[in-house]
């Protein structure tokens, strides 16, 4: 066999493990179902499915789940709706919960935020990994956009929630990274540096809804420039933050 | 003798439990099914399509510099129904100003200056979900949303902070595949023609996205 064609079969039945997946079929255990034409509650309602009626759970969408019923009519289903369906054989689960649990099963986050860097205009965008409630780390890349210079920044921090059960959370942050100072080009003796940084923060997280929270950071940096000072900068930003 | 004081107990007690026992057995109500079968879901192996990622081409409208193409892309994660984060990058390159034209020989930026390069990270927002019908056998789900963001943009030569906003129009062809026609604004402080100001940058473009 030639080696495209081995490659092209390794790739289809990679496609075939990750399309294979088992069709997830349930009895409705809640009193009813409206089904909507799309995922939203705007969407209008046009069938309703019964409780003891066999569904296939089809795909999801945020928090909308799209079924077929056994008379093969297919439309979207709120989570909402589906909590004692989808609970775990013979236990009644409240909502808030199935809500906790889930969180609680999300290990990855992403956002998006902006605010001011030294006085400069900051944009920033952070992935994140949450290994417990109380612990998690993040990958953030920022731009500094300066009058006289435009800064990119490299971090991987670490997070602390001190108390993850308070409604509003606030956090502690430590980390390191680099940054790239990319000066003005109108400014004389130009030239590209990269320093190493170092950097402390707190933070406030505000759950908004079930899967995203407003946070406000504060982070100071210390920039181990080449130069004779260290240089030190403050951060704030206030953004978003969606757990998936 | 034994047995039958032992058979007169069971008949009074028989005789006196007797309704009672009808009562229960004579027609079972359904409270609870017991053979009610309850299957194990995986939530996890149901397929979920929060992301999104889109193409889009169109005009920009570069202040001072004229009209031309822009190309980009976005990508999209939506957070409920409702929120949505999205990231894009898009690329165009300026024409030249009213008085470059006229002059014929001034030329105020290089070549390379021309191009404009933007990114952003920006939330949007779903309204007025909706169906749009076509004919009388299609029916398509809608959504009209809002979105404002910011980024960056390099032009003539800098980096500019941008801010952007706009309005734009989902049309989804299925599950998955859908058509977006948007209007965004991309404004930021330039000093490009020797004094500071804010130019409004219009952009109007169309695309196809896929959810996965």
């Amino acid at each position: 066999m030639t080696k495209p064609i081995a490659y092209i079969m390794v790739l289809l039945s990679l496609t075939q493990f990750v399309c294979a997946k088992e069709e997830q079929r349930v009895q409705v255990a809640d009193p009813y179902i409206d089904l909507h034409t799309g995922p939203g509650k705007g969407y209008p309602k046009f069938y309703v499915g019964e409780k003891g009626d066999w569904i296939v759970l089809l795909k999801r969408r945020t928090t909308w789940f799209k079924v077929r019923l056994n008379n093969d009519v297919e439309g979207w289903v709120e989570e909402d709706q589906l909590t004692a369906t989808l609970a775990p054989s013979g236990e009644r689960l409240d909502i808030k919960k199935l809500d906790a649990e889930s969180l609680a099963d999300r290990h990855w986050a992403i956002g998006i935020s902006g605010g001011d860097f030294g006085g400069a205009d900051l944009v920033s965008l952070h992935i994140a990994y949450v290994f417990t409630e109380n612990i998690s780390t993040e990958l953030t890349l920022s731009q500094a956009l300066g009058t006289f210079s435009n800064n990119y920044l490299y971090d991987l921090s670490v997070l602390h929630k001190a108390f993850p059960e308070w409604r509003v959370s606030p956090y502690f942050v430590l980390g390191g990274g680099q940054i790239n100072t990319d000066p003005d080009a109108t400014l004389v003796e130009t030239e590209d540096r990269t320093d190493d940084t170092f950097h402390v923060g707190v933070g406030l997280e505000l759950p908004m809804a079930r899967r995203f929270s407003l946070r406000l950071e504060y982070r100071n940096y210390l920039a181990l420039t080449s130069r004779d000072d260290d240089e030190e900068i403050e951060q704030w930003k206030l953004g978003l933050h969606a757990y998936f | 003798m034994e047995t039958w004081t032992a058979r007169l107990f069971l008949s009074i007690l028989l005789s006196t439990l007797a309704p009672c026992l009808a009562a229960q057995s004579g027609q079972p109500v359904d409270v609870v099914d017991p053979d009610l079968e309850r299957q194990e879901i995986d939530i996890d192996a149901i397929d979920s399509e929060d992301f999104e990622f889109s193409i889009y081409g169109g005009i920009l409208s570069i202040e001072d510099f004229g009209s031309d193409t822009v190309i980009g892309a976005r990508a999209a994660y939506h957070i409920t129904e409702t929120l949505f984060l999205e990231a894009a990058y898009g690329m165009s390159e300026a024409g030249e100003t009213s008085f470059e034209t006229l002059s014929g020989a001034a030329q105020l930026l290089t070549d390379d200056e021309r191009d404009f390069e933007y990114y952003n990270l920006s939330a949007g927002l779903n309204i007025l979900p909706g169906e749009t019908f076509i004919g009388s056998s299609w029916a398509f789900n809608t959504a009209l949303y809002v979105i404002a963001g910011i980024g960056s943009t390099e032009f003539g030569g800098d980096e500019h902070f941008t801010i952007n906003f706009g309005a734009g129009y989902r049309m989804l062809f299925n599950d998955w595949f859908a058509l977006h026609v948007d209007v965004r604004d991309h404004l930021f402080d330039s000093d490009l023609l020797g004094t500071e100001k804010t130019v409004h940058n219009i952009e109007l473009t169309a695309g196809f996205s896929v959810f996965f």
